[in-house]
């Protein structure tokens, strides 16, 4: 990672986007204070992590990318293990509550390694937050599970964040950066752009809309070239394609200057440009909006 | 608070390890090995090379040397100075018990915890690297020390027994 700036709110959720090898793992790493920066720092919780490490995971939860259990200890075991290093801590309560939370009380006496990939997830999100953590870095929670479980976890994360915990989301799932985070960074070994969804969207493109005509004639078409808030344009037999600078001011403009062309409108479409193509464009071009 | 973490690291480590068959057999059989083979050099080599060890010239140079540590010795029969000797020389191989067990339990823990990428979780706790360092270490030493006791008790019960049958 180089020149990565950015703060992050109490009780926000922020996303990670980025290509493999794009620096997403290795930053998390950094900001939990497992490995330390070659230069720059971080504060976190108000703790440096390169300065004071085992402070600050007293405050911070980290899900790693894979699980890491120990597979021939029991559920409950396993998470006795790690609540075991935090101080002050009433561990046989903390997992009850968090094996309950997760649906895994039942199973607490089995052995991790009998458990599902999703089980296993939901159990590592759960030793994630057995210590009550005010920051969670969460390393793409939902990579290599089926739907449903995928959903559960996403519940889980939703759950959290409307508890005001302030969640760093890594994630190569566009949809779900989109439904869980406040704000998503692009990054790229660098930082690309930093912004909501719908703000970067707006930043990177026009809105799209689609006329549907009974028949296009030329004078409608005249009409629509010489409007000023259209910013490109195209027609085929009976459909109009524009682009507009802010559409909630100036469709309504667009439709009845076609109405008065003597146009008869079958159907009005908003293209809305998805966060992958947002993405995909951010990272091909490595424009750097962010700055 | 640091003994709890290191506490809470020696548990779990010998949970791991006699959870798994694996990890038993190596802890006990080898140490059972080391002294079973020991037994069977000495019958070996007080059965069959018994003359040849006693009128060679290193096996009375080591007789004579021995005697000067253990004067006791001097007034055994020839054939139970050889024994002492053997015996003697076998002791060293007790010593070898301790470094394989602890060295065999490092490997089981290092690749336990490499095979179920669990380090990373671990290093986000509040433990620190001289803490998991230490509490690994020992969970493989203190055993290491209490089989080698073990097995040296074995060793001189069978000794005993031997000596007395004999």
């Amino acid at each position: 990672m180089e020149g990565l700036s950015l703060a992050v709110e109490p009780g926000e959720v922020l996303g990670f986007l980025g290509p493999n090898g794009s620096g997403k793992t290795t930053t998390i790493r950094m900001l939990a204070g497992i490995i330390a920066p070659t230069s720059g720092y971080a504060v976190v919780a108000g703790l440096r992590p390169d300065q004071q490490p085992e402070r600050l995971h007293e405050v911070i939860g980290l899900l790693t990318e894979s699980p890491g259990f120990y597979d021939r200890l029991s559920v409950r075991r396993n998470l006795e293990y790690f609540a075991g290093f935090y101080s002050g801590l009433d561990i046989p309560a903390q997992v009850e509550k968090y094996l309950r939370l997760i649906g895994l009380w039942e199973r607490r006496g089995d052995r991790v390694g009998t458990l599902s990939k999703g089980m296993k997830q939901r159990l590592a999100l759960a030793r994630s937050l057995l210590h009550e953590p005010k920051v969670l870095f969460l390393d793409e929670p939902t990579a290599g599970l089926d739907p449903e479980a995928a959903h559960e976890v996403r519940e889980m994360i939703k759950k959290l964040s409307q508890e005001g915990r302030t969640i760093l989301l890594c994630t190569h799932n566009l949809a779900e950066a989109e439904l869980l985070c406040h704000r998503i960074a692009v990054i790229r070994t660098r930082l690309l752009a930093l912004d909501s969804a719908e703000r970067l969207r707006q930043r990177l493109f026009h809105h799209q809309v689609t006329i549907r005509l009974e028949t296009l004639s030329s004078p409608i078409v005249a009409a629509v070239e010489k409007l000023p808030f259209v910013q490109s344009f195209s027609h085929d037999e009976n459909q109009l394609t524009t682009e507009l600078d802010a559409p909630e001011r100036n469709l309504p403009e667009l439709i009845k200057c076609v109405v008065e062309a003597g146009g008869r409108i079958m159907e009005v479409s908003e293209k809305q440009h998805s966060l992958e193509d947002v993405y995909l464009t951010l990272v091909r071009e490595g424009e750097n909006i962010g700055s | 608070m640091v003994r709890k973490r290191i506490v809470n690291i020696l548990k779990k480590e010998w949970e791991v390890m006699f959870n798994n068959l694996n990890g038993i057999l190596f802890v006990t059989l080898l140490p059972l090995l080391i002294v079973g083979q020991g037994f069977l050099y000495l019958w070996l080599a007080a059965r069959f090379g018994q003359e040849v060890i006693l009128t060679s010239q290193m096996g009375q140079t080591a007789i004579q040397h021995l005697v000067k540590v253990l004067p006791a010795m001097a007034a055994l029969p020839a054939e139970a100075q050889l024994k002492v000797l053997l015996l003697n020389q076998f002791s060293f191989f007790l010593l070898l018990i301790p470094t394989m067990i602890a060295i065999s339990f490092a490997t089981f823990s290092i690749v336990d915890e490499k095979l179920s990428h669990s380090l990373e979780a671990l290093l986000a706790t509040p433990v620190r690297t001289w803490e998991l360092l230490l509490g690994k270490a020992l969970s493989g030493s203190l055993p290491a020390i209490v089989i080698t006791w073990l097995c040296s008790l074995v060793f001189c019960l069978a000794l005993l027994v031997w000596a007395g049958h004999t």
